[in-house]
């Protein structure tokens, strides 16, 4: 029984210092990209409540290898077990603020784990601040009444019942008065002894007739010798009873199995109010299991889970107040707000990105994804690879308040838009601006196809009048004669400018490019003539800042 | 003889919610909490609350006669209990420094604000299943509202008896027990005389009939009855007594009624002296005083208080010489030694025969004498050059141990040498060594045993084979006089002017 309301780290493995409060959330998803530290936190939390007492340390758990400054982790607990709250126990220690209203499921203490250069770890119960009395050592066996459980796929071990697994917590529970497992283990024992027959050891037997007759000649005498099995130590132990389904140990059973039989076990623990740490939820199960079992744990309703995930499927499932990110060497979690729920949703990938492209809408995102694919054609690399995400905004002003939010939770976002409805948006943009977001935006009251038709190289610009069915399947993108006429003709730079602009006012009066083929057949056309874009032009200028922030030297 | 039962079913007083329990001295009220303890669920655990650290040490040691689990309850004073909670929640900012004498009265009211959070409530109710106070006449309407606030959500049984409510002149108003327990369900504990059992029944069955004639309010009329071991020793209000003849009729009491378990009990009352002034009688000066008139052999233990203000003030005395001397102060330092000594209870006509303390000297003696007249000039030559605790007590020890030298209160210099023990290895002042000292007594208890000289306020709870009141004419009132006879198991010896005894309550 127990639940974490608070986790303080210092100097623990790639963990400088990070602090944070889950306050009553019961369900929580860490996320963050690789090595980010989300396996830490969970190893934290294992090692500062874990049941066992001879945790061997070493200097690498030290952040940046450096004993000097030991580890710390600081757990503040609250749904205590009534045991540890005894006035002899913890009860003294608890942090509560004495002028307020309180239940005993709020009564909290900080338990704290250090592990100083001799590499020896303390657990103690740190003693209310301002108090005359000193931290006082938790004992394992206290410990083990917070009842957390980290599920790995290195321990086979949860499957059979030594003291530690949490089986063997399930069945003490479960058994019938004075029955206890150590019972049915001597009992177990007693029989096998006893069924052992004296037929199947008596070929053993056989040499020791002149065996007898040496020693008698040496002066020993003996009476009756006979070959018998002799228990040592005790052959089953907890380890060596175990759970079985087909007659095969559960540790031979597949991964996924093995995962979902260890998380069953643990949900029938923390009905009893336990912590249960599950690294990489997703490892060995498919998307259907993954996201049942997120709804299963996200209904949480006694005890805690945390997580780990790498999984688009826990995202999707999960709920806002669920989400933790954890960015590399911040001092804490960002919180996932309910306004992104729409972006969360539909982008779900953005939420494991390095850096975020948001998008206006459909027309930029096939826009951007078309500058993918060229970057993969001409340069053999591509956004993925550097961690980039593109998100659709879906129009509105919400490029720019997701820019802003997926900022706020660490990652890098920009926003690629154009900038038709300047007015509207302007109190938006501006916000933007300030929480120095990067905006790739078209000259004010242009749409990207507008851009693109007014900075297009002219005598190109057939490239997308007169484009082919297999390049854009568009039926209606039929320029008047009117228009396209004059196309390629030498014409005053005034001319030129009239009919760029009937172009881009027929195309978005058409709402031609409004999706993403459209999106996707402009970039692939601009990308075509990308040497050919005036330096000038904001199409150009945009494109290659976009691409300098993406970290690309073309 | 009346066999009394081996156990007394204490079913109805544990069930009820606000339970007082009215006992007389010696009537089985220690083996009454063992047996409630005993016959409470397994797996519960209780608060048992006292005032004395020798009610600590007898209750402590009935649970372990009677087998009680240690996990069945825990066992402290009720100051004790206060102060580790103020201390555990608040820190020793929220008190006055221990010295204070107003340190015990803050943590108790501490203790009560403490008791008015959701927090401390919940930790209470969690920790324990009910509350047990002993001697709860002994308490200060102060503590009463802390213990009634305590037990806000848990059962309260009581225990106490209205006749042994003695107090100090300092402390503050008892409880009432016609007042102040409108809740609860008497009970009464009068057929059992324990104390009296195996040793005399019929001093027991005396003493109570004493009792109900102080419950009537009536005078008590002292006769000797020597069946029962009951002794009066009168003497004449108008003798010397400084005179020899009744110092000597006063030994021969002392000798004739000697015991290896004595307690010699003086009386606490005020005196006018030939001034005027209003004095404070059979504190610890005349305690010691009376012992140096009774006790040729020095067997007699001085009974004090554990925090008497003696301890602090002579550790302090000594902290402020050595800081003095190290200082390079211009103090008489052969003279404050004496001064030191003096404080220490020895006899000053021996001490006047070794220190000259008007001149600041040693006096340096002769024959037999002349060999710890250098030794002593030697010991204090090294502490002049050291200057450190060590060396001081080197020096004290020795003159103490000088074969002329008595002291009358050695509980006091030992304690003081500990501290130096502990003063010199921890790096720390006499008096915080001290106070350390204290603590730890505070929480472990002592026992008062052997031949002791005290007052009934010291010695309450405790029982000794032969009592010997000293004055037993000079009780002011009625309860303290029945709290000094209730001490005696086989014998009590009454030295008195007066067979007719008339208190003023």
């Amino acid at each position: 029984m127990s639940h974490i309301n608070n986790i303080l780290i210092r100097n623990f493995r790639g963990i400088k210092y990070l602090s944070q409060n889950f306050g009553e959330e019961k369900f929580i998803v860490l996320i963050g990209r690789g090595d980010s530290g989300k396996s830490t936190i969970l190893s934290a939390i294992n090692l500062a409540l874990s049941p066992s007492w001879n945790i061997v340390f070493s200097d690498l758990d030290f952040y940046m290898q450096d004993t000097i400054n030991p580890i710390e982790i600081e757990i503040t607990l609250t749904h205590l077990p009534s045991e540890l709250l005894r006035e002899s126990k913890f009860g003294l220690y608890v942090i509560n603020d004495l002028s307020e209203e309180c239940n005993a499921s709020q009564l909290s203490v900080v338990l704290k784990l250090i592990v100083d250069e001799t590499l020896e770890p303390h657990w103690v119960i740190k003693a209310r601040p301002g108090s005359d009395i000193d931290d006082k050592t938790i004992s394992a066996q206290d410990r083990g009444l917070l009842a957390v459980n980290y599920i790995t796929d290195y321990t086979d071990n949860q499957f059979s019942y030594n003291r530690q697994s949490p089986l063997y917590a399930l069945t003490k529970y479960s058994l019938p008065e004075g029955a206890t497992i150590e019972r049915i283990k001597s009992q177990i024992i007693r029989s096998m002894t006893s069924s052992i027959s004296e037929q199947q050891l008596e070929q053993l037997n056989i040499p020791f007739v002149g065996l007898k007759t040496t020693a008698e000649k040496l002066g020993l005498k003996l009476t009756d010798i006979y070959a018998q099995v002799d228990i040592k130590e005790n052959p089953y132990t907890g380890n060596s009873i175990a759970l079985h389904d087909q007659n095969l140990p559960f540790r031979l059973h597949g991964k996924g199995t093995k995962r979902l039989m260890s998380i069953a076990i643990q949900t029938g623990l923390t009905k009893q109010g336990g912590i249960v740490l599950i690294d990489e939820l997703e490892q060995g199960l498919e998307p259907d299991r993954i996201i049942t079992l997120v709804r299963i744990l996200k209904d949480t309703t006694e005890g805690q889970v945390f997580i780990t995930t790498h999984s688009l499927n826990v995202v999707l499932e999960a709920e806002w107040h669920n989400l933790f990110v954890i960015n590399k060497g911040v001092s804490t979690l960002s919180l996932v707000s309910q306004d992104l729920d729409d972006c969360r949703r539909s982008n779900p990938q953005a939420f494991f990105a390095k850096k975020v492209i948001c998008c206006e809408g459909k027309t930029e995102q096939g826009f951007i994804r078309a500058l993918d694919s060229w970057l993969f054609q001409h340069y053999n690399s591509n956004f993925s690879a550097k961690g980039i995400v593109i998100v659709n905004a879906g129009g509105g002003n919400k490029m720019y308040t997701y820019a802003e939010k997926l900022s706020a939770l660490g990652y890098d976002a920009c926003v690629f838009a154009d900038d038709d409805k300047y007015i509207e948006l302007k109190e938006s943009k501006e916000l933007a601006i300030s929480a120095n977001i990067p905006l790739f935006l078209c000259q004010e009251g242009n749409c990207l196809e507008a851009q693109i038709f007014l900075d297009f190289p002219w005598n190109s610009l057939t490239m997308i009048t007169t484009c082919k069915q297999e390049n854009f399947i568009n039926n209606s993108i039929n320029f008047s004669d009117k228009e396209t006429n004059n196309l390629g003709m030498r014409l005053s730079l005034e001319d030129e400018k009239s009919i760029r602009n009937q172009l881009a006012n027929f195309a978005s009066d058409k709402r031609i490019f409004k999706d993403i083929p459209g999106g996707e057949f402009l970039g692939k056309v601009v990308m075509e003539v990308y040497s050919d874009l005036s330096e000038e032009c904001t199409l150009k200028k945009n494109i290659k800042n976009l691409l300098t922030w993406c970290d690309f030297q073309i | 003889m009346v066999r009394l039962p081996d156990i007394i079913d204490w079913k109805q007083y544990l069930e009820c919610y606000r339970g007082l329990l009215i006992a007389p001295a010696g009537h089985g009220k220690t083996t009454a909490i063992a047996d409630c303890l005993l016959q409470c669920p397994d797996q519960s655990c209780h608060l048992v609350l006292t005032h004395t650290h020798a009610g600590i040490a007898s209750l402590r040691s009935k649970f372990h006669q009677k087998c009680v689990p240690h996990d069945r309850y825990q066992l402290e004073t009720i100051t004790g209990f206060a102060q580790r909670l103020v201390l555990s929640i608040l820190g020793s900012s929220s008190l006055p420094t221990e010295d204070d004498a107003t340190y015990f009265d803050s943590a108790i009211n501490k203790c009560y604000e403490l008791m008015q959070s959701d927090v401390i409530q919940l930790i209470i109710k969690n920790s324990y299943n009910s509350i047990f106070v002993d001697e709860y006449q002994d308490c200060t309407i102060d503590q009463h509202n802390m213990i009634m606030s305590l037990s806000d959500k848990l059962p309260l049984h009581l225990l106490g008896d209205p006749l042994q409510g003695i107090f100090s002149f300092e402390s503050k108003r008892l409880v009432d027990f016609d007042k102040d327990f409108f809740f609860f369900q008497r009970f009464y504990l009068l057929n059992y005389p324990w104390r009296w059992d195996k040793n005399n029944i019929a001093l027991g069955k005396l003493i109570l009939q004493l009792r109900k004639s102080i419950e009537a309010k009536l005078p008590v009329i002292l006769k000797t009855n020597n069946a029962t071991n009951f002794i009066i020793e009168q003497y004449d209000p108008n003798c010397n007594q400084y005179g020899p003849e009744y110092l000597r009729w006063l030994r021969n009491i002392f000798r004739k009624y000697d015991s290896e378990s004595l307690l010699v009990i003086y009386p606490s009352y005020r005196e006018r002296n030939t001034h005027g002034q209003s004095l404070l009688r059979g504190d610890l000066s005349d305690r010691i005083k009376l012992k140096s008139l009774i006790d040729y052999t020095n067997t007699f233990n001085i009974v004090d208080a554990i925090d008497s203000s003696e301890y602090y003030s002579c550790a302090k005395q000594i902290d402020k010489y050595l800081l003095n001397c190290r200082e390079g102060k211009k103090i008489k330092r052969i003279a404050r030694l004496y001064d030191i000594l003096e404080n220490l209870h020895t006899n000053i006509s021996s001490l006047n025969k070794w220190i000259c303390k008007n001149e600041n000297r040693f006096i340096p003696r002769t024959k037999e004498n002349a060999q710890a007249s250098i030794q002593i000039i030697a010991l204090y030559d090294e502490f002049e050059h050291s200057m450190n605790i060590n060396s001081l007590i080197r020096l004290i020890d020795y003159i103490f141990n000088l074969k002329d030298m008595k002291c009358h209160y050695k509980g006091l210099y030992y304690e003081l040498r500990h501290a130096a023990n502990i003063a010199a290895t921890e790096s720390i002042s006499l008096f915080e060594a001290m106070r350390m000292i204290k603590n730890r007594t505070r929480h472990i208890g002592r026992k008062i045993e052997g031949r002791c000289i005290g007052t009934t306020l010291l010695t309450k709870g405790l029982e000794f084979d032969t009592v010997i009141i000293y004055n037993a004419h000079k009780f002011e009132d009625s309860k303290n006089f029945y709290v000094a006879i209730s001490r005696a198991c086989r014998r009590l010896v009454i030295i008195t002017c007066s067979s007719k005894l008339e208190f003023k309550d």
